[in-house]
C-alpha cells in the first residue's frame, strides 16, 4: 500500500510539473502553462517519438525472431546439457544489469571490436563497419536486453503445446515444416503476443543502451527526458515528455494488441 | 482371410538399458482387429509407436501391406491414429480437424469437403462440423478423432487406449460403435489397451504382452480357455491358483494333483517338467459350482453383484478358492460361515510350472 501510495505521489508530482512553465535560469518552475505540450509538437521532438516507436517495434520483432528458435530448442532439446547451455545463453543476460550488458556491446561493436575484427580477418570488409553511435548498433544491444524475457515467455507457451498434437499431424501425413506452420506456430501465438508486447514496452523504457551506444546520435524518449532534465534543468518540459511517453506507450500497446487480435483468435483454446 | 496387412519380423526396441520390446513377431490379416493387451510398461505402446513410425526399431523389420516401412517416416506411412488424449487441434473446428490429413495430401477442396462430410456422417457428427473441439463432450471428441483418422483411408487404424478417458457407460457404447464402423469399413485395426474386457469383446485376435514380449497371440477364446503362460491365465479373467504336483503326462493331456484331487490339464505348458514336480493349478471361478460331492470348505466372504455373487471359500489344506454363483442363490444359501462343497465337473483347469 505504502509503495503504491508512493508511486501515485510521484506520478502526481510529474503530472503537476508537466503543466508548469519553465523559467530559464531557474530551478523553480513558473505558473500553469500548456506550452510544454505545444513545444513537443516541434519536428525535433516529434521525431524522437517516432524514432522511439520504430526502435521499439523493430526490437520487439527482432527479439521475437531470435527468441523463437531458442525457446523451441530450450523446450524440445532432449539432451540435458544442450538444454542448460541454451538456458544459460538465453536467460543469464537477464541477471546482468542493462549497463553492464551495454558496456559489453560497446566492446563488441566498436571500430576495433570483435565484430569488425572478425569480419576484416575473414576478409569480408575492408573498412570497419560503423556500429557504435548508429541505430543498428542500438538495435543489436536492445535485442540482447529484451531477448531473455521473450525467450521465457515463448518457452512457457511452447511447453504448453501437447506433443500428441504434432504427432497426430505427422501421422495424418504432414511433413515437419507443415506440422510446424499449421500446429506448433499457431499454438505458440499466446507466447508470441506476450513476447511482442513485453519486448515493445520493455524497450520503451530503455535508457542506458541508447544513451551509451547511441552516444547522442540515436535518441529515444528517455534520453531526451534525461538531457532536458539533467543537462538543461528544464524539469517541466522533461516531466511533460515523460507523461507524453507514458501515454504513447499505452496507446501503442493498445494499437499493438488490436493488430495482434486476429492472431490471438487463431490461438484461443 | 485376405492378404497380409501388417507383419513384424523380430522387432526390438531398447530405451537405455531397458528392453522395451524384445523380438516381436506378428502377422495381421487384412481387415483383422488385433489388440495388444498388457499392463502398463509391457511394451504395447512402444510396439504401436514403432508401427506408427514415432519410434525407430533397433532390430527387425516392419511391413505394412507388404511394403517395407522400417525406415519410412511417419508422414509417409498412411496410417490413421487415434490418441488416448484424442489430440484434436484446439485451433481448428471439427471439419478442419477431420480435413487436416486431406489438406496435407493435397486433395482438392471439393473432394476434401465431400469426404469430410462423409466421415462426419459415419460417426454421426454432421451437425457439429463448425464446433471447436473444446465445445465437445468426451465421446464426441473421440468420434472426431476417429473420423479424422479414417477420412484419409489409412492402411491401418491404430488406436492407443482410446476409451480410457470415458466413463463406463459411454465406453461400452463407443466400443460397440467403433467395432461396427471397423467392420463396415473393413479397416485393419491395431488396438492397444490394458483393459482385458475391452480386448476380449472387440478383438478378432489378442496379443497378450508382458515385459516387452508377446506371450500369446490367439483368439479371445483361445487366450481365455487355453492360456499358454501363467501370466496370461492370471491377467485375463479371474483365477484361483492351487499348488500341486504333476503326476504324469499322457500325450496332449497331463494328470496333476491339487487339493487332494486329480485334474486333467493340457500338457503343453508342462512339457519341460519332470513327474512329481510342483505346479500351480488355475481354476476359473465361473467353472466351479456348489456340488454335493465337492471339496468341503466354508464361505469366508461373499460379494453380491446382483446377477451373480462371488464367494471366497476357505478349504482346509488347500487355501482360498473363488467361485461365482447366481446372485439369488448366494443370498439364500451361502451366507458367510456356511459350509459349502465345491464341485469341479465343469472345470477347465490349466496348470503351469510353479
Amino acid at each position: 500500500m505504502l509503495v503504491a501510495a508512493g508511486f501515485v505521489l510521484a506520478m502526481a508530482a510529474v503530472l503537476q510539473y508537466a503543466v508548469l512553465a519553465h523559467v530559464p535560469g531557474e530551478l523553480e518552475p513558473g505558473g500553469f502553462s500548456l506550452s510544454n505540450f505545444r513545444e513537443m509538437m516541434k519536428p525535433l521532438y516529434a521525431g524522437v517519438f517516432l524514432d522511439t516507436l520504430r526502435i521499439c517495434f523493430l526490437t520487439a520483432v527482432l527479439s521475437l525472431l531470435a527468441a523463437y528458435p531458442l525457446a523451441l530448442a530450450l523446450v524440445r532439446a532432449k539432451n540435458p546439457y544442450l538444454k542448460s547451455a541454451i538456458l544459460i545463453i538465453s536467460v543469464t543476460p537477464l541477471f546482468l544489469g542493462e549497463v553492464i550488458r551495454t558496456y559489453a556491446w560497446i566492446i563488441v561493436l566498436g571500430t576495433r571490436g570483435f565484430v569488425n575484427g572478425a569480419l576484416s580477418w575473414a576478409g569480408l570488409i575492408q573498412q570497419p563497419l560503423q556500429l557504435m553511435f548508429t541505430e543498428t548498433g542500438v538495435l543489436i544491444a536492445l535485442v540482447h536486453v529484451t531477448l531473455p524475457v521473450v525467450v521465457i515467455m515463448l518457452a512457457a507457451a511452447i511447453s504448453h503445446i501437447d506433443r500428441d498434437l504434432e504427432r497426430a499431424a505427422a501421422a495424418l501425413g504432414a511433413r515437419p515444416l507443415r506440422v510446424f506452420l499449421t500446429v506448433t506456430l499457431p499454438l505458440s501465438m499466446p507466447g508470441i503476443i506476450a513476447g511482442l508486447t513485453t519486448g515493445f514496452a520493455w524497450t520503451f523504457s530503455a535508457f542506458a543502451t541508447p544513451q551509451l551506444i547511441g552516444g547522442g546520435r540515436v535518441n529515444m524518449v528517455s534520453n531526451l527526458v534525461y538531457s532536458l532534465g539533467f543537462a538543461s534543468f528544464n524539469f517541466p518540459f522533461a516531466a511533460a515528455l515523460s507523461v507524453a511517453g507514458l501515454i504513447l506507450t499505452a496507446v501503442a500497446l493498445a494499437g499493438f494488441r488490436a493488430l495482434l487480435r486476429p492472431l490471438n483468435r487463431v490461438a484461443t483454446r | 482371410m485376405g492378404s497380409e496387412a501388417l507383419r513384424l519380423d523380430g522387432v526390438s526396441k531398447r530405451f537405455g538399458t531397458v528392453a522395451a520390446l524384445q523380438e516381436a513377431w506378428l502377422n495381421v490379416e487384412d481387415g483383422e482387429f488385433v489388440t495388444l493387451l498388457g499392463p502398463s510398461g509391457c511394451g504395447k505402446t512402444t510396439l504401436l509407436n514403432l508401427i506408427a513410425g514415432f519410434l525407430e526399431a533397433d532390430a527387425g523389420e516392419i511391413f505394412i501391406g507388404g511394403q517395407l516401412v522400417t525406415q519410412l517416416p511417419v508422414w509417409e506411412r498412411n496410417l490413421g491414429m487415434v490418441f488416448q488424449s484424442y489430440a484434436l487441434f484446439p485451433h481448428m473446428d471439427v471439419a478442419k480437424n477431420v480435413g487436416y490429413g486431406l489438406r496435407a495430401r493435397g486433395v482438392s477442396k471439393a473432394e476434401a469437403a465431400r469426404r469430410v462430410e462423409e466421415a462426419l456422417a459415419l460417426v454421426r457428427l454432421s451437425a457439429l462440423a463448425g464446433r471447436r473441439s473444446r465445445e465437445l463432450s468426451g465421446g464426441q471428441q473421440q468420434r472426431v478423432a476417429l473420423a479424422r483418422a479414417l477420412v484419409i483411408r489409412p492402411r491401418l487404424l491404430l488406436l492407443d487406449e482410446p476409451f480410457s478417458a470415458l466413463d463406463r457407460n459411454l465406453r461400452a457404447e463407443m466400443q460397440i460403435e467403433l467395432k461396427e464402423i471397423q467392420q463396415r469399413l473393413g479397416v485393419t485395426t491395431i488396438f492397444v489397451t490394458h483393459d482385458q474386457g475391452e480386448a476380449m469383446s472387440m478383438s478378432d485376435r489378442v496379443a497378450v504382452m508382458s515385459e516387452g514380449r508377446i506371450l500369446q497371440l490367439d483368439t479371445p477364446e483361445g487366450i481365455y480357455r487355453r492360456p499358454a503362460h501363467a501370466f496370461v491365465a492370471s491377467f485375463v479373467g479371474d483365477a484361483t491358483m492351487l499348488p500341486g504336483q504333476l503326476i504324469r503326462r499322457n500325450g496332449a493331456t497331463a494328470l496333476v494333483r491339487a487339493a487332494g484331487r486329480e485334474f486333467t490339464v493340457p500338457t503343453a505348458p508342462l512339457e519341460a517338467l519332470a513327474e512329481g514336480a510342483a505346479i500351480l493349478l488355475y481354476l476359473r471361478p465361473e467353472h466351479l459350482s456348489p456340488e454335493d460331492e465337492g471339496l468341503a470348505g466354508t464361505v469366508a466372504s461373499r460379494a453380491y453383484l446382483g446377477d451373480r455373487a462371488e464367494l471366497v471359500v476357505e478349504v482346509p489344506g488347500a487355501g482360498r478358492i473363488l467361485l461365482r454363483v447366481p446372485g439369488v442363490e448366494a443370498l439364500h444359501r451361502w451366507p458367510v460361515g456356511a459350509p459349502i462343497r465345491i464341485g469341479f465337473t465343469r472345470a477347465e483347469p490349466v496348470a503351469f510350472p510353479a
